[in-house]
């Protein structure tokens, strides 16, 4: 079962949906999270957060502060210092090889 | 002469008619921005709920909510007041009703012998105050319009400076609620101390695809720390949906406004040109019997009578 993934800023829904992996960086330093992680929340250092879609796209999110809460197989980013400016530029394939 | 009377009677309409086209363009820009700022709002609305929902999971799995955002003071001795109105008018009601609501909590923190601290958002509240020699501790404008989550945390800032430093012992949000596109109206809502309460009800009324787990939480930092940060947020996210709310309500009250004075307008158009047209014939009638009555001297005059008694009789 594939985590969902909802990456929200206090304007609008970033993005909504289902990925196998995301990896950030939290107060105690790098943190992934796989499908069934234990309930976590945390505080968001500066870092970029990955996320691996369930479809192979891989989409990189240039974070200044925020929150991310893992519950239940769902992850929620909370940000008000998103890098919204091209994040869908960033989406890109995974190399095939 | 009466054909004078026509010609005001034309200028005038001329008039009306252009102030018509006026508030008919203003009635349109306002009603698409009344859906722009609808779907702000709705726009912004995960995030205040997924934020009061870490609230509630937070303060149920381990942070004890003893952070000085939460605790009520005693003894009040100075109330804050944010009054949240636009900066243009012809938005009917809007404003008045938003600064009537804060004098009377003016006046009301006053008759109980407490202070006041005013901040002001929009140029209306800040003219009418100062004007009216109330102090107002700061005042912001060119935010109420279109306001951003980046207008909503400076303010934000400044009053929760404000009540952390024991300026303010409580916070009072006025603003206009809206409801639907039919109906706003202005609400008073404590702004600080949050209410316990506050964040209690939002979990219930939260999305329901929630569910709390059955397992505690990994914090990191401290729940206590991450409370500490997740407050100012929240607060910061309370004060931007007021906003966006009282944006909406401007653009939906300009609509209705500008919506009245067209048909208004329209009325004053058709009640004008009847005149007119009446002004025009009575003209026409004087200006007739003028003529005949002139024919009719001058046939007295030159003898040859009979001809005209046959026309005017």
């Amino acid at each position: 079962m594939p985590l969902i993934v909802d990456i929200v800023s206090p304007e609008e829904v970033l993005l909504q949906d289902e990925a196998d992996m995301v990896i950030t960086r939290s107060a105690d330093g790098e943190i992934a999270f796989l499908p069934g992680h234990i309930p976590f929340i945390g505080v968001l250092k500066p870092n970029t957060v990955r996320v691996h879609l369930s479809n192979g796209k891989k989409i990189d999110l240039d974070v200044q502060a925020g929150f991310l809460e893992v519950a239940n197989d769902r992850i929620t980013v909370l940000s008000d210092s998103l890098e919204v400016s091209d994040y869908q530029a960033e989406v890109h394939e995974v190399a095939e090889a | 002469m009466a054909g004078g009377v026509e010609r005001t009677l034309r200028r005038r309409i001329s008039s009306v008619q252009s102030t018509k086209k006026i508030t008919r363009a203003m009635e349109l820009i306002a009603t698409t921005r009344v859906v722009k700022a609808q779907q702000r709002a709705n726009a912004s609305r995960p995030y205040a709920e997924k934020i009061t929902q870490v609230i509630a999971d937070l303060a149920t799995y381990g942070a004890d909510p003893s952070n000085p955002l939460f605790n009520p003071k005693e003894g009040i001795k100075r109330v804050g007041i944010v009054a949240i109105s636009s900066d243009r008018g012809l938005a009917g009601p809007y404003n008045s009703q938003v600064i009537r609501a804060v004098e009377s909590e003016l006046i009301d923190a006053e008759r109980q012998g407490k202070d006041y601290l005013l901040v002001s958002i929009g140029k209306k509240a800040r003219d009418y105050f100062s004007f009216r020699n109330y102090k107002i501790a700061k005042s912001y404008e060119k935010m109420s319009d279109t306001p951003t989550y980046k207008n909503a945390k400076e303010v934000a800032n400044t009053v929760k400076d404000f009540f952390i430093e024991g300026e303010v012992d409580e916070v009072r949000l006025i603003y206009t609620e809206f409801v639907s596109l039919g109906v706003q109206k202005v609400a008073v809502s404590q702004f600080l101390p949050l209410a316990a309460g506050d964040v209690d009800s939002a979990e219930t009324s939260g999305d329901s695809e929630h569910q709390s787990p059955n397992a505690a939480f990994e914090f990191e930092p401290s729940p206590e720390d991450i409370l500490e940060t997740l407050l100012h947020r929240y607060i910061e996210s309370r004060l931007f949906s007021a906003m966006l709310d009282a944006a909406a309500s401007e653009h939906a009250n300009r609509q209705r406004a500008m919506k009245a004075a067209t048909d208004n307008a329209e009325e004053l158009i058709v009640g004008l040109t009847r005149k007119m047209n009446r002004a025009r014939q009575d003209a026409i009638t004087t200006e007739i019997m003028e003529i005949v009555g002139g024919a009719e001297a001058l046939a007295e005059s030159s003898g040859t009578v009979d001809e005209f008694e046959e026309l005017t009789v």
